[in-house]
């Protein structure tokens, strides 16, 4: 008793330092990037590292707050977020389930087909002739639909599913019920911390989407927020530079950059911790017997 | 990025020239934009565009689909100055314009699509429009020829110089499938450290002398007084396929060797050839060997990416960057009071005393239009239109009372409140100009805002042309030697990896000439021969 | 044949709420991945702009022949499975073991808090970090060097050496992205019977050892599924990272097909040739996956299907 407490007391060190050391080395990059968005341009010169500013300075949230197709870039990107999180949880569990039967006839042959997709696809004219005939150009859900779901998380889905002990769905089918109730009733369930994974990966898929709103839209009232913060962020140069005119207020580029970059991934990094509870261990089981 | 600019005497007397030949032809023409061009608009757009109107009475606007690249800035839905330059030009501009960085990939897709707009920017690699996939459009029947349309238009053709047209002909069939968008004439220079050298007591070098002790004493002698040894003389920035940085825009150190950083200029024995081949080639190299291996450049001078080697002058690691006249004030946006820290400079002078100003035909980018569109000719006068003083300054300057209170085209000193300048940006900006320059000049000058500003700059262009002599290069139109990076890309990969395994002391002078010997000059030969025929066939 | 076809009618009746939940989901993917998938045969043709992609001219192999044809080919080949192989191995244990570390933390609080720490750096791009890290590097100004040169240390040029360009890149993806990975593994975890644990405690099991043999067996079907994915990638190597972090002095070892392809191919919107590298890489991709699933097969685990 002793000797299994004491190395489970040595393991629960070395556990809490390694996991502390990793976590503030990736906690570094954000406050990095938070501190200098408040910190005036000349004490980041001055000591580039430090991180702490002399004054706090606002100065450059005030100055992109002015920016209207940011808020409109806000807006959209919420709207395919939400949209789009819930058509692909949806889709995700109604394919992922039957999938999940081994003894399904023809299920190999589907399996097969989607994993293809994983590799071959047809470019980009393709997908914008598609877009086209199917009216979608130029509207929201242009940036829904295409990757709505995608082979690589239903293939991971399916085998969560899979892994679902077979005995606890064979007493709700002796009971009658049939597949849609078991998968509402049982599946659903059980699969919550495998939900609450894809929503959280989908998400912050849709909320980096940028490249599909260039192809399928040509409005920039429909442009979601990370086309523009990549467009002012990653700015591969030009005379235009000089026109986000910091001169005058006194914000240097760099500074805005900063601050441009916590304004736009700050509410996707928040949705983490209310999706945390569903990775608690066992809670599941527990919930289901109750 | 590139230096193209134009001589301003020759474009006097080419503009002369053709106005006056171009006047009887205007005659038949119901155009009266050209007249008003050459009296640059009162700073009132509205007083400028009554006389057009008469004209514009009779018929109703037409709507005009432009495909252009926008910075993110700029709203694009109900702009004042877009529906202002409807109002002017008597049009309805629709404008599409995706975001700058992936331009290309949506315009790829559109040329695909079967679906095109009226007018398509093309922003080619080589800064003039006429790139590979104009090329390609063109040949596979995308594109409208122009030659037989535009020289009825009157705006057009003065703005545009000849050496210009010429530039941005089909390298294939010899036909215009592109209008060139005109841009300022760049005098590319040095930008300094100016507090620098006032506390080293030190002046901006003018020679290859001077400048290698400048770039010692920043090297050495802490001219930023912090103690420890930890500044360099200059950098360089911009790698890229085919050029490494020591080519991108270091005319102000190439100068020194009689080595022009674009194509189109003689040897100093007055013969064409490949760079590689140039008596200036081999002594640059050893040059930027020199200075590394004193560790008087900045150790990354190679590898910097676009815009490093500003912010390293920014934050006082390196006291010498390249630049051109508006890349001081132009520094403001991104270090307030730069026109007080930093000054501008032009190229060094050679072993003779001569300091070459090489001048290209200042372009960026070009104008496309469509096969078989029954807009040809509203598209062409809009960008008539486009071409004159007057939306010019719409379109760098905004609308009067919205983005500025007043505007003095002769002195370009323009009055803005800090509100109308935050409203400039999302309204307009170079980036929707239809030509970006009138006759090689801009309407305004970025930051000029304030006449001690306005004063710097002028002063310090004047000092940089009085030392410096202007040598126009033409367009050189050899596609061989254009397209070294599509037909051999490799062995281009291969020498810019030589020229820096050279210059950081992993080859020999030797085994450096062994490999231009045996590799490079055989596989060029072709491309140069063609190149050489093509710059002699120019002076008969 | 007739009692054929009523067996087959009776077992879809049997089944049919099962084959009615995969319409949505089969159609889904024949309208978005396979209507557009006639496009991959531009890979044999000329395109043309005019012409369109069915239309344009076929040139059978040339576009393969041309790519097989340029010199720097293989070492580009090279580095790309080298850098994945690489990264495999050293990459993909790491967000493993986070995710048992994490799970075995007992202050929940604590846990919470550490995680949502880890998952920082995935939200920042790699254009972000990857300029922050060249800039701490670099000889000239880099926080790094300076600290270097504190302890007596010569500045180092980590970015223009050969030798620090592959484990920079392996290290950087470890740190942004495993915190991230470990989210699916953490699920898993978390859907593992609690009894499996309570009788394991009973029968006085150490920590050690109950994560040994009741977690690690819980995820393993995860970690088959998720290896044989990640070969299916081998050939995709992050662009992003690898181009940022790339320069003309390390240009021996960081040229991978992604950034090869955009070089090459987008130079002149060269949609053939893009398509070409595109359908290379893929193909080998999907060789290393059915092989994968037919390894895990026989070494008796689920695989993918």
């Amino acid at each position: 008793m002793n000797i299994r407490s004491r190395s489970d007391k040595a393991f629960d060190t070395v556990n809490y330092a390694v996991i502390t050391l990793f976590a503030l080395l990736c906690l570094f990059p954000f406050v990095y990037v938070a501190a200098y968005s408040v910190t005036p341009y000349t004490d980041y010169l001055a000591h580039p590292l430090r991180m702490i500013p002399t004054h706090v300075e606002f100065g450059a949230y005030r100055q992109i707050f002015k920016m209207s197709v940011l808020w409109t870039g806000y807006r959209n990107t919420i709207v395919i977020t939400v949209a789009g999180v819930a058509l692909n949880i949806f889709l995700l569990l109604i394919t992922a389930y039957p999938l999940s039967k081994p003894d399904l006839k023809g299920r190999n042959v589907i399996l097969l087909l989607i994993t293809f997709t994983m590799f071959f696809n047809g470019g980009l004219i393709p997908n914008f002739y598609l877009i086209r005939s199917l009216d979608m150009y130029n509207t929201l859900w242009s940036l829904i639909l295409p990757g709505a779901l995608g082979a690589y998380n239903l293939i991971l889905m399916k085998s969560f599913i899979g892994s679902i002990p077979p005995s606890l769905e064979e007493s709700a089918s002796l009971d009658g019920a049939n597949e849609l109730t078991i998968l509402a009733r049982i599946i659903v369930p059980l699969s919550k911390p495998a939900i609450a994974t894809f929503v959280i990966f989908h998400a912050v898929t849709q909320w980096n989407t940028f490249f599909n709103a260039i192809i399928y839209t040509s409005k920039r009232d429909l442009w979601p927020l990370m086309l523009i913060v990549r467009d002012l962020v990653v700015d591969s140069g030009g005379v235009a530079r000089d026109v986000l005119d910091a001169g005058n207020s006194g914000v240097t580029e760099f500074t805005i950059k900063m601050a441009i970059i916590i304004f736009s991934t700050l509410p996707i990094i928040l949705i983490f911790p209310f999706m945390q509870k569903y990775f608690l261990k066992g809670m599941l089981i527990g919930s289901i017997k109750g | 990025m590139r230096n193209n600019s134009v001589n301003r005497a020759s474009l006097l007397v080419s503009v002369l020239l053709m106005s006056s030949a171009l006047a009887a032809c205007a005659s038949g023409n119901n155009n009266d934009a050209g007249g008003s061009s050459d009296a640059a608009p009162s700073g009132s757009t509205a007083s400028a565009s009554s006389p057009s109107s008469t004209s514009a009475d009779q018929k109703d606007p037409v709507t005009i689909k432009m495909f252009n690249r926008v910075n993110a800035d700029v709203v694009i839905d109900k702009n004042p100055v877009v529906e202002e330059a409807g109002k002017l030009a008597n049009v309805k501009l629709e404008i599409e314009a995706p975001p700058i960085n992936n331009y290309v990939d949506k315009l790829q897709v559109v040329m695909a699509s079967g679906d095109l707009p009226d007018l398509i920017y093309n922003w080619g690699t080589a800064g003039n429009g006429a790139d590979a996939n104009m090329e390609k459009w063109a040949q596979n029947g995308l594109l409208e020829p122009l030659d037989d349309k535009i020289a009825n238009y009157p705006n057009l053709m003065k703005n545009i110089t000849p050496e210009m047209w010429d530039a941005v002909k089909s390298v294939n069939d010899g036909k215009t499938y592109i209008i060139p968008r005109t841009n300022v004439v760049n005098h590319w220079g040095y930008m300094i450290n100016q507090q620098w050298l006032d506390k080293l007591g030190l002046k901006a070098p003018t020679n290859l002398e001077e400048f290698t002790n400048v770039a010692r004493a920043f090297a050495k002698n802490d001219p930023d007084g912090n103690g420890k040894a930890d500044t360099y003389g200059l950098s360089l920035s911009g790698p890229d396929l085919g050029r490494n940085t020591i080519w991108n825009a270091t005319n102000f150190l190439t100068a020194a060797f009689d080595l022009p950083v674009v194509d189109g200029v003689k040897d100093t024995d007055g013969q064409y050839k490949i760079r590689e081949k140039m008596s200036g080639y081999i002594p640059y190299l050893t040059y930027l060997k020199q200075l590394n291996d004193e560790k008087l450049i900045d150790p990354e001078f190679l590898i910097n990416k676009i815009y490093v080697d500003t912010e390293k002058l920014n934050q006082y690691k390196v006291g010498i960057v390249y630049g051109h006249q508006y890349a001081v004030l132009g520094n403001i946006s991104k270090l307030p009071d730069s026109e007080k820290i930093f000054s501008y400079h032009g190229v060094l002078k050679d072993e003779k005393g001569v300091a070459s100003d090489w001048v290209t035909p200042a372009m960026w980018g070009g104008w496309m239009i469509p096969k078989g569109s029954k807009k040809v000719d509203d598209v062409l006068k809009f960008l008539d239109w486009g071409n004159t003083a007057e939306a010019n300054t719409l379109f760098q300057l905004g609308v009067k009372g919205l983005t500025y209170d007043s505007y003095d085209p002769a002195t370009k000193a323009v009055v803005r409140t800090a509100d109308q300048t935050a409203k400039l940006s999302t309204l307009t900006s170079p980036y929707m100009t239809p030509a970006n320059a009138i006759n090689g000049d801009g309407a305004s000058i970025a930051n000029a805002d304030t006449p001690e500003r306005l004063a710097i700059y002028k002063k310090q262009l004047d000092e940089a042309l009085a030392q410096m002599t202007a040598v126009n290069v033409p367009a050189v139109r050899s596609p061989k030697i254009l397209n070294l990076n599509g037909t051999i890309p490799d062995l281009v990969k291969k020498k810019d990896d030589k020229e820096i395994a050279y210059i950081t002391g992993s080859i020999d002078e030797q085994q450096f000439k062994d490999f231009l010997e045996k590799e490079w000059y055989p596989a060029t030969a072709d491309a140069e021969k063609e190149y050489v025929d093509f710059m002699n066939s120019l002076g008969k | 044949m007739t009692s054929s076809l009523r067996s087959t009618l009776r077992y879809l009746n049997k089944k049919k709420y099962l084959y009615l939940m995969l319409v949505p989901g089969v159609a889904y993917f024949l309208i978005f991945n396979y209507v557009p998938m006639y496009g991959v045969i531009i890979a044999f043709k000329d395109f043309n702009f005019a012409r369109g992609i069915l239309h344009s001219p076929w040139i059978g192999f040339e576009n393969f022949r041309y790519m097989f044809g340029l010199d720097d080919f293989y070492s580009v080949f090279w580095n790309s499975l080298y850098l994945s192989f690489l990264k495999l191995l050293f990459g993909f244990p790491f967000p493993i073991l986070l995710a048992l570390f994490l799970n075995e933390m007992r202050n929940r609080t604590y846990q919470k808090f550490s995680q949502t720490l880890i998952y920082l750096p995935h939200f920042i791009s790699w254009v972000v970090i990857g300029g922050i890290l060249v800039n701490f590097l670099s000889p000239t100004w880099g926080v790094f060097n300076l600290f270097l040169q504190q302890l007596g240390i010569e500045p180092v040029f980590f970015l223009a050496d050969n030798a620090y360009f592959r484990p920079l890149v392996i290290l950087s993806s470890i740190w942004k992205d495993s915190g991230w990975e470990s989210i699916i593994y953490l699920a898993a975890m978390a859907s593992i019977n609690t009894e499996l644990y309570e009788a394991a405690s009973i029968d006085g099991a150490s920590r050690l050892k109950r994560l040994w043999h009741i977690t690690v067996p819980g995820i393993k079907s995860t970690i088959v599924v998720l290896i044989i994915l990640r070969l299916g990638h081998i050939m995709n190597n992050g662009f992003e990272q690898i181009f940022v972090l790339q320069n003309p002095m390390n240009l021996h070892v960081s040229e991978v097909f992604e950034t090869y392809a955009y070089r090459v191919g987008i130079l002149g919107g060269r949609f053939s040739f893009g398509a070409t590298v595109g359908l290379f890489t893929s193909a080998i991709g999907l060789v290393f996956l059915l092989a994968s699933n037919r390894i895990a097969k026989w070494m008796k685990e689920d695989g993918i299907w």
